[in-house]
């Protein structure tokens, strides 16, 4: 079956790159502008994975990842960060205590993105 | 955390937070500014909320060497940008200014950025655009191995944005 993959980033055009990559990889791509409007999708639609910025106006990478971990229906559901974001060794470990599979540095390379993401669909 | 603890913390790390109750800032600050001046051999002292002039006053009412310190004071209005190594940046809303007189001052040399404070920048910008702010400032800090801290007053941070910039520091210190 095919995976779904919801790309929550404020900017449309790494929206649009993040949608082309995986969809031309053979994976089924949502997005969101932000983190009420992917909360909103994912309370709609079943996701099998998440990819989060970071840096985001209305709400954080951090706290929509917060949100999703809090929430009973969506708990479960796998993220990683997709972001420019550079966290030192200790940020990476509240990342993980924060449950992130993984932590992709933007600018990524394609082929990078994808097998990363196909690793964490296998997890 | 106690003064002695923080001074531990700040000899050991490289870039920290440190959150300060409003009651006694002035004060509190000074005897933190003490430390750093003891740590850091030249310090850049971005201003926020208090004019060079004042605090030039107050370093050395407090004994505290103002050579030491290049300012970088975001409050006093005036024509000229410079005077003698100290910069002006018009308005705490200018971050590109305040950017690009933290890299004159690292460019001069300075060994420790003393921020006073990141949560007065908050109030004149979106909370994003700060911690962005913040982040590129810690990543280049990061490579050049140059110490930073963020002052962040409790009364004036939320707790979100205050978590947020907390991933990409060394140590959050609780001043008491």
């Amino acid at each position: 079956m095919t995976k779904k993959i919801l790309a929550v980033d404020d900017e449309e055009d790494i929206r649009m790159v993040v949608k082309d990559v995986l969809e031309s990889s053979g994976f089924k791509v949502d997005t969101a502008k932000g983190g009420q409007e992917a909360l909103k999708k994912m309370k709609k639609e079943k996701f099998d994975l998440v990819l989060i910025d970071f840096f985001m106006p209305e709400m954080s990478g951090r706290e929509l990842l917060e949100a999703i971990k809090k929430d009973s229906q969506l708990k479960k559901t796998k993220c990683a960060f997709l972001t420019v974001a550079s966290f030192p060794e200790r940020g990476i470990e509240k990342l993980k205590k924060l449950g992130i599979l993984d932590y992709i540095k933007k600018p990524f390379d394609n082929e990078d993105l994808i097998n990363r993401v196909k690793k964490m669909l296998d997890q | 955390m106690e003064l002695d603890k923080i001074e531990k913390q700040l000899k050991e790390k490289d870039i920290a937070i440190i959150v300060m109750p409003k009651t006694d800032y002035s004060e509190n600050i000074m005897k933190l500014v003490k430390i750093i001046s003891k740590i850091s051999n030249s310090i850049c002292y971005v201003s926020a909320n208090k004019p060079e002039k004042t605090l030039i006053k107050m370093l050395n009412e407090n004994c505290i060497d103002p050579k030491k310190f290049l300012i970088i004071d975001c409050i006093t209005e005036t024509a000229e940008r410079k005077k003698d190594k100290n910069i002006f940046v018009k308005s705490p809303a200018n971050l590109t200014g305040v950017n690009l007189a933290i890299k004159e001052a690292i460019d001069l040399g300075v060994d420790s950025i003393f921020i006073d404070a990141i949560s007065t920048f908050m109030i004149y910008e979106q909370g994003v655009v700060v911690i962005k702010f913040a982040h590129n400032l810690i990543t280049k800090l990061r490579e050049l191995e140059k110490k930073c801290i963020f002052i962040v007053m409790k009364e004036d941070i939320n707790r979100a944005l205050l978590d947020d910039l907390d991933m990409f520091v060394d140590v959050v210190c609780d001043y008491e």
